[in-house]
């Protein structure tokens, strides 16, 4: 039997704007008068009420980046759609639930009520399996462990973001070895950190957001994005003042508890192309 | 429609219906009347809890361990059933758990809290027996609640020496301890707390057409009526029903459940209120107006009803009041 229309609008919200982060959609989905009996604490109440709808899926991907809800069930009855989702990602960006990024893969359970009138959702209660979820984050990995190679590494990528650079020696071996230096970078710790406050500089909110991480042996290797915005010179080019977007993929080597060797690779004809661009 | 297909559609919400009562009895049973019993006659013998703390069997005899668990953490859990879907041979309920911690939880010693979380599960049934489960709970909610200084962590009024002299009372028909007004409700104080060792309050209350008492929650009373005059909508949030009652009705309302009534009939009604243990006297002295003379009252407090200071006597006192649910 064909799913019902109700169920079809609560399908599209799980594919679209969770699973894809597709924001725009959002519209199409809420009622003008949507209630949230479950908004968790911080969600502020301001702008429209699909920015206010926008702020759980952009909570979530940006502590998940990869975050994707299976569907398992749902229950219609009347003008109420009762969900159950298994939600899968990796704890790659932002601190969740106070838990800085873990690196950790992590598997949980939500259930949800979704009251649909004209085919928009117009009420909602949601139950996440909160606790299970912060005890995976929150869990310490073994010694040793791919688990623990992804953590460090995550956590590296995290102080850096947070522009913490004091933090690195916890994470960094004092002999690293950078294999992708920019022009005149010193060797080990003190070359890296010049090396950061380049970007810093340029980009005093410049953010890495890994979106897929893998582990094999003493080796993490990662894909992701990393965005900021233009205030400062950079390889040459006056600020701008722009917004930029741009991609790239690391691998770091790790022993004993700290990165010991970095590759890095980043699109920076993409990051050349935005900044020279006229308009936008 | 084909009428074959009404036919079979008509037989599947009926399923439906029975598998939500199912689901109802269930709790009621299990949960708020400690009937263990009813475990092994709605659980299926292969039944499985797909949410079954680590460490736990997932069946029946893992699920009457929960139930152990919770109960011997809050002796006097109570679960309302807010709001219940059925499809199929799928039921999923959206619930609120009440109680009062007095066991180890989680490795939280008793703290003495009230404590009220909200859950959601979704249950398969087969053949009138529940088969499966899949529930989720505010643990983080909760824990917090039982932590030092949590939002949530209501205290109880401390109990105070008992007064009683261990004599026959007589009170004459109009005699009372104190009388005050809630929201256009007289209540008659026949006897506090400290006149009952602690077991109950005793209440007689008038109450004007058209007035009554909205919809509240207290965690740790029972409370019971008895019509003594007039018509009376009850509401009954086991049921989802709202009773129309008279004279001689008796109504019994447990802790940790929704009730209110209202005086529906053209005349004052009258009722016998007995709320236990005791000490809600409190509640009525400062949420409402302490009466002097009763056949002089005086006006009603002009101006809004301070919520403010009603907030406050209500969290004291462990009651919620209910706003509604609007739309559906």
């Amino acid at each position: 039997m064909a799913e019902s229309r109700k169920k079809q609008v609560y399908r599209r919200f799980v594919e679209e704007v969770i699973n894809k982060g597709n924001l725009s959609i959002i519209p199409e989905l809420y009622h003008p008068d949507y209630v949230d009996h479950s908004a968790p604490p911080g969600v502020a109440h301001e702008g429209s009420v699909f920015d206010q709808v926008a702020q759980i899926p952009k909570m979530f991907r940006g502590a998940f980046p990869d975050v994707h809800f299976t569907i398992e069930d749902m229950v219609e009855d009347g003008d109420w759609v009762a969900t159950r989702v298994t939600g899968r990602a990796q704890h790659l960006g932002r601190p969740f639930m106070g838990v800085p990024p873990s690196g950790r893969r992590v598997t949980w359970s939500s259930e949800g009520f979704f009251r649909i009138k004209n085919g928009k959702i117009i009420e909602h209660y949601g139950q996440p399996d909160l606790m299970a979820l912060r005890q995976q984050i929150s869990a310490k990995p073994e010694p040793g462990s791919l688990d623990e190679n992804r953590a460090i590494v995550t956590r590296y990528v995290y102080e850096v973001n947070m522009q913490n650079y004091d933090a690195f020696d916890e994470f960094v071996d004092p002999g690293f070895v950078d294999h992708d230096p920019i022009p005149g970078q010193q060797p080990g710790i003190p070359g890296l950190k010049a090396a950061y406050r380049t970007f810093s500089n340029a980009f005093p909110d410049v953010w890495f957001t890994f979106e897929d991480l893998i582990a094999e042996e003493d080796r993490v290797v990662g894909r992701g994005v990393i965005e900021g915005t233009h205030t400062g010179s950079f390889m040459g080019i006056p600020p701008t003042g722009k917004k930029l977007h741009w991609t790239g993929t690391r691998m770091f080597r790790v022993k004993n508890g700290k990165v010991v060797e970095g590759w890095i690779n980043l699109d920076l004809l993409g990051l050349l192309q935005q900044m020279t661009a006229h308009g936008r | 429609m084909p009428l074959i297909l009404i036919g079979i559609n008509m037989k599947a919400k009926a399923m439906a219906e029975q598998n939500a009562n199912i689901v109802r009895r269930f709790f009621e049973e299990v949960w708020n009347n400690n009937n263990l019993s009813l475990v092994d006659e709605l659980l299926a013998s292969d039944f499985v809890d797909h949410s079954a703390p680590p460490g736990t069997p997932g069946g029946i005899e893992g699920y009457k361990k929960t139930v152990a668990m919770f109960r011997s953490a809050f002796p006097n859990i109570q679960f309302t059933l807010d709001h219940i879907l059925a499809e199929g041979d799928r039921v999923a309920i959206r619930l609120t758990g009440r109680g009062t911690h007095k066991g180890n939880f989680m490795g939280i010693a008793p703290t003495g809290k009230q404590v009220s979380f909200s859950g959601m599960t979704f249950i398969r049934l087969r053949d009138g027996k529940i088969t499966e489960r899949w529930g989720i709970s505010d643990m983080p909610g909760l824990m917090q609640q039982l932590g030092a200084g949590g939002p949530g962590a209501a205290t109880n009024p401390p109990a105070r020496a008992n007064s009683s002299k261990g004599e026959v009372v007589y009170m004459a028909p109009d005699a009372s301890h104190s009388t005050t007004r809630v929201l256009g409700v007289y209540h008659l104080c026949k006897a506090t707390k400290d006149d009952t060792r602690g077991i109950y309050s005793f209440f007689v209350s008038t109450v004007p057409a058209g007035e009554g008492v909205p919809l509240h929650v207290h965690l740790k009373e029972d409370e019971a009526y008895y019509i003594l005059e007039g018509e009376f909508e009850i509401y009954d949030s086991t049921h989802h029903r709202t009773l129309t009652v008279g004279p001689d009705a008796y109504v019994y309302v447990p802790m940790g459940t929704e009730h209110g009534f209202k005086n529906v009939g053209k005349a004052p009604g009258r009722m016998i209120l007995m709320i236990t243990p005791g000490g809600l006297e409190g509640f009525f002295e400062g949420i409402g107006q302490v009466i002097t003379d009763v056949n002089n009252p005086p006006p009603p407090p002009s101006g809004p009803p301070d919520f403010a200071r009603a907030a406050q006597v209500a969290a004291k006192y462990n009651v919620t009041f209910v706003v509604p649910e609007g739309g559906h």
